[in-house]
């Protein structure tokens, strides 16, 4: 059992590499078709499997049908190798290029998520994921840069989600009246009024900035992640945000800590 | 299985990497106008609008987004005759403009195509044109 549990205090890095190559694989391959997600309808459920049709490619790098297939198989394949934690330097990079690369040959097929899904899978590379929880462990080469890293990242995309909001419209009422008149906010629109889109958006800008900071003070952690849970179940249950809540749930297991070595007894 | 004790050069590289990715690239894309890679999801209220002249003559994106298959391209041009509210199409358009333009004449081939994206970064904003026009092979 030694074998796979590897450093104990690498597990919740190693934790969330396999729970965001699960999620990695729940979005690119048709593993949910069965329970009909908004992100596969009308879609063959392999994400940027070649369809036949037009597409605009990202600075003309459009590649041919086949090898798209291929970088297809091969990210599925390194994806399923990142999250069982089998040779995850090498699995990470290629299952995090072959997705940019598929990527590239729509340039209107870019969501936030799918790059934060291809860039999380590079990082995990990068890192000592699988010093931890894998088939093929690995001696750790900087357990604390490695998980200080991961957690940085994490903490910054609440940040960058704030800033992104403090720039734009929000706090005026103009995003949520935008949001809701798209439909987008259906499931809560009796909830929304124009009276309460300022306060609404001021709470999430704060939220954000309090759960990014939060996250970086070891006092503060357990608060700003619970808030962090919180708010992803919040965005599931009242908006379509397709997977960004299940990779950042993901993610977040970075935060958490494994638990302490019990003392010996006689 | 002891942890080795941390390379400097891996710490190093480390360091860097979270320069990059925490820094360097959202604050490029940020400066860039899109936005793309710093994590503006839900954030920005963008809006456009493409109006295609096919030698003289309107053509409607819808026509356009009709021709090619089912997905992100054709969702993006479907109803743009209007503005439309997304953000990160908006800032894609502005830089596949050309690309949009060259896809147009495969619905009118041998004509001249002048693509236009009016854009609306905030409700309040000024509209932005730009401007392209190609030559389409017969």
């Amino acid at each position: 059992m030694r074998s796979v549990i590897g450093t104990p205090e690498l597990r919740p890095l190693a934790a969330a590499r396999i729970a965001f190559g699960l999620v990695f694989l729940l979005r690119t391959t048709p593993l949910l078709a069965i329970f009909d997600p908004v992100f596969l309808r009308g879609t063959s459920g392999w994400l940027g499997w070649p369809d036949g049709g037009t597409h605009v490619s990202v600075m003309g790098a459009t590649l041919p049908p086949a090898l798209v297939g291929a970088l297809v198989i091969l990210r599925t394949v390194a994806a399923i190798a990142l999250m069982l934690g089998v040779w995850t330097r090498v699995s990470g990079i290629v299952a995090g290029l072959a997705g940019y690369l598929v990527l590239a040959q729509d340039a209107f097929g870019y969501y936030h998520h799918l790059h934060m899904l291809y860039l999380g899978a590079i990082l995990f590379a990068l890192v000592d994921a699988d010093a931890a929880l894998a088939l093929r462990l690995t001696a750790a080469r900087s357990g604390r840069s490695s998980l200080a890293l991961m957690r940085v990242f994490v903490a910054s995309i609440y940040l960058w989600a704030a800033v992104g909001k403090l720039a734009s419209e929000w706090g005026t009422g103009a995003a949520l009246a935008m949001f809701r008149a798209s439909g987008a906010l259906d499931r809560v629109a009796w909830f929304l009024t124009p009276e309460r889109y300022v306060a609404i958006e001021i709470c999430v800008v704060v939220i954000e900035a309090a759960i990014g900071a939060g996250l970086l003070w070891p006092r503060t952690r357990r608060v700003a992640l619970c808030c962090a849970l919180a708010l992803h179940l919040t965005f599931e249950i009242i908006a379509r945000v397709d997977t960004i809540g299940w990779q950042m749930c993901a993610l977040l297991l970075v935060f958490t800590r494994s638990a302490q070595p019990r003392p010996a007894t006689r | 299985m002891a942890v080795r004790a941390a390379l400097p050069s891996t710490r190093r590289i480390h360091i860097a990497v979270g320069l990059v990715v925490v820094v360097v690239l959202p604050l490029v894309s940020w400066l860039d106008g899109s936005g793309q890679l710093a994590w503006t999801m839900f954030s920005r209220t963008g809006r456009y609008r493409v109006e295609l002249i096919a030698d003289g003559v309107q053509l409607n994106p819808t026509e356009v987004a009709a021709f090619v298959a089912p997905g992100p391209t054709s969702s993006v041009l479907a109803g743009a005759d209007h503005f439309k509210h997304h953000d990160v199409a908006r800032a894609t358009l502005r830089r596949q403009l050309e690309e949009v333009a060259i896809l147009a004449c495969k619905v009118r081939p041998g004509a001249t195509i002048t693509a236009r994206l009016h854009e609306l970064v905030k409700s309040d904003a000024p509209i932005r044109t730009s401007e392209v026009t190609v030559r389409c092979a017969r």
